[in-house]
């Protein structure tokens, strides 16, 4: 079986999606997302298209695991050690000047920017200064997060990014092993509130100072990176943060002076008043 | 003989290639009108460097693509590190952070398959030196799509692994030497008639 899926079974299941479960992934990157339902049906029971598509109408708990997919990132911790840093020394000692720090990971997916954030945070004693929320239209990603698992599979490179970031110290004080699974210190998931919702709908009480949205436009077409970059705007307070992937480019979307660069190598933005 | 119109060039390759890759860019002339699209895996935490290596040796702007780019002829497209490049409708590139494929990122088939389903006969897909399996599954997909495919003569690779692999699983079009791949490529857009 190929990796991914012709154009004509990648709609037959949007749509299946969307007839059953008012889930519209037409905005989201059709590449991305043809490999990765391809991915999953080669990975599960439901090994054709027919099936899969009878999985997601009739299977509830295969539904909620395809929909905690669609970013199917692998991403180890501390990926980009560089970012790291920069957010540290460039954007909270900027905001800390001001006020205590108020960061939201839309999409938080399977954690592991969420997990470097806390384990930043703490190692720079500045979790008492922080709250954190976390959202995400999936209730096992969010979960997941809430117990703070970090897939096993991206504990090597996330011991040696950690090293780049900080050659004096071990991320291995920050987590543990349970069994055949790595978690972070219970400790460090106290100033986090988790929200299930999408990017577009949240609806937060106050604003964030720092948005870190890091490879999460790759996921979308144009119309919706457009869409989802307008509620950003919107969301973050007037002189606040938004990080996105090394490799995403809003400059495209900024013409209308909504963010101006402050880190063009980290693709650290900030938002114009 | 070159029984179609080639209108994109998509190579692969890993340990060995990069003396290939330099030596067939330093070959290409400035006003070459094609997109190479090269999928080369690399180290994954090294962001610098690779792409200044190469630069030294181009006639041609090597660039690593962002997401949702336009491929434009003329331009070399380097796999940014620790992402899948995919060719999307539209002509433009995607990015990806899914599971390594053969242990890459870039992973070669992705690249290749993503490719030869959008650009049919008019890729030619050429896989280089190298020292896993990746790239071969993205051959059968080019040769299936009816793009031209070829490979390095593994005898002259300093690892033949990647070639071999690609050999074992379809019928490749042409076995090259490196000056031989590169007369073909430089004669493609003489061929554009």
């Amino acid at each position: 079986m190929e990796t991914t899926l012709t154009i004509l079974q990648y709609k037959e299941i949007l749509e299946a999606l969307k007839s059953s479960h008012n889930v519209d992934l037409a905005q989201h990157s059709m590449a991305s997302l043809r490999y990765n339902f391809a991915h999953i049906m080669q990975n599960s029971k439901y090994n054709s298209v027919p099936s899969f598509i009878k999985g997601i109408q009739t299977d509830r708990l295969f539904f909620e695991n395809v929909i905690s997919s669609i970013y199917n990132e692998h991403i180890s911790l501390f990926r980009d050690p560089s970012m790291w840093r920069a957010l540290k020394s460039e954007v909270f000692d900027n905001v800390l000047h001001k006020s205590n720090l108020k960061i939201w990971i839309p999409e938080v997916s399977k954690g592991s920017d969420y997990y470097s954030l806390i384990i930043l945070l703490e190692h720079f004693n500045l979790l008492n200064k922080a709250s954190i929320i976390i959202s995400d239209t999936s209730h096992i990603n969010l979960d997941k997060c809430r117990r703070g698992e970090i897939d096993i599979d991206v504990i090597n490179n996330s011991v040696s990014n950690f090293k780049r970031f900080d050659a004096n110290e071990n991320i291995n004080n920050y987590i543990q092993r349970k069994a055949n699974k790595y978690v972070i210190n219970k400790e460090l998931l106290k100033s986090t509130i988790s929200l299930r919702s999408g990017v577009l709908d949240i609806n937060m009480l106050s604003n964030p100072n720092i948005i870190l949205f890091r490879n999460r436009f790759i996921y979308y077409n144009h119309v919706k990176e457009q869409r989802v970059i307008n509620r950003l705007h919107q969301v973050l307070k007037a002189g606040g943060y938004l990080v996105t992937g090394i490799m995403e480019d809003i400059s495209a979307f900024s013409i209308d002076k909504k963010f101006r660069i402050h880190n063009s190598k980290e693709h650290i933005y900030k938002r114009n008043f | 003989m070159i029984p179609q119109s080639i209108k994109y060039i998509v190579i692969g390759g890993s340990a060995g290639s990069f003396r290939v890759i330099t030596k067939l860019l330093s070959s290409i002339p400035e006003d070459f009108p094609l997109p190479i699209i090269l999928c080369l895996h690399r180290l994954k935490h090294i962001r610098s460097g690779f792409i200044e290596a190469l630069e030294l040796k181009s006639k041609l702007p090597i660039i690593e693509p962002y997401d949702k780019m336009h491929i434009q002829g003329g331009k070399v497209y380097l796999a940014p590190a620790n992402y899948h490049l995919i060719i999307e409708l539209g002509n433009h590139f995607a990015l990806s952070t899914h599971n390594n494929v053969n242990h890459s990122r870039p992973s070669i088939d992705i690249t290749f398959e993503s490719a030869s389903r959008l650009f049919r006969s008019k890729m030619v897909g050429i896989i280089l030196s190298g020292a896993n399996k990746d790239g071969a599954k993205g051959m059968r997909s080019v040769k299936k799509n009816g793009g031209i495919t070829i490979i390095q003569s593994p005898q002259h690779c300093q690892v033949k692994t990647m070639p071999e692999a690609a050999k074992n699983l379809t019928k490749i079009d042409y076995e090259f030497s490196v000056d031989q791949i590169i007369k073909f490529i430089t004669k493609l857009p003489q061929n554009d008639s």
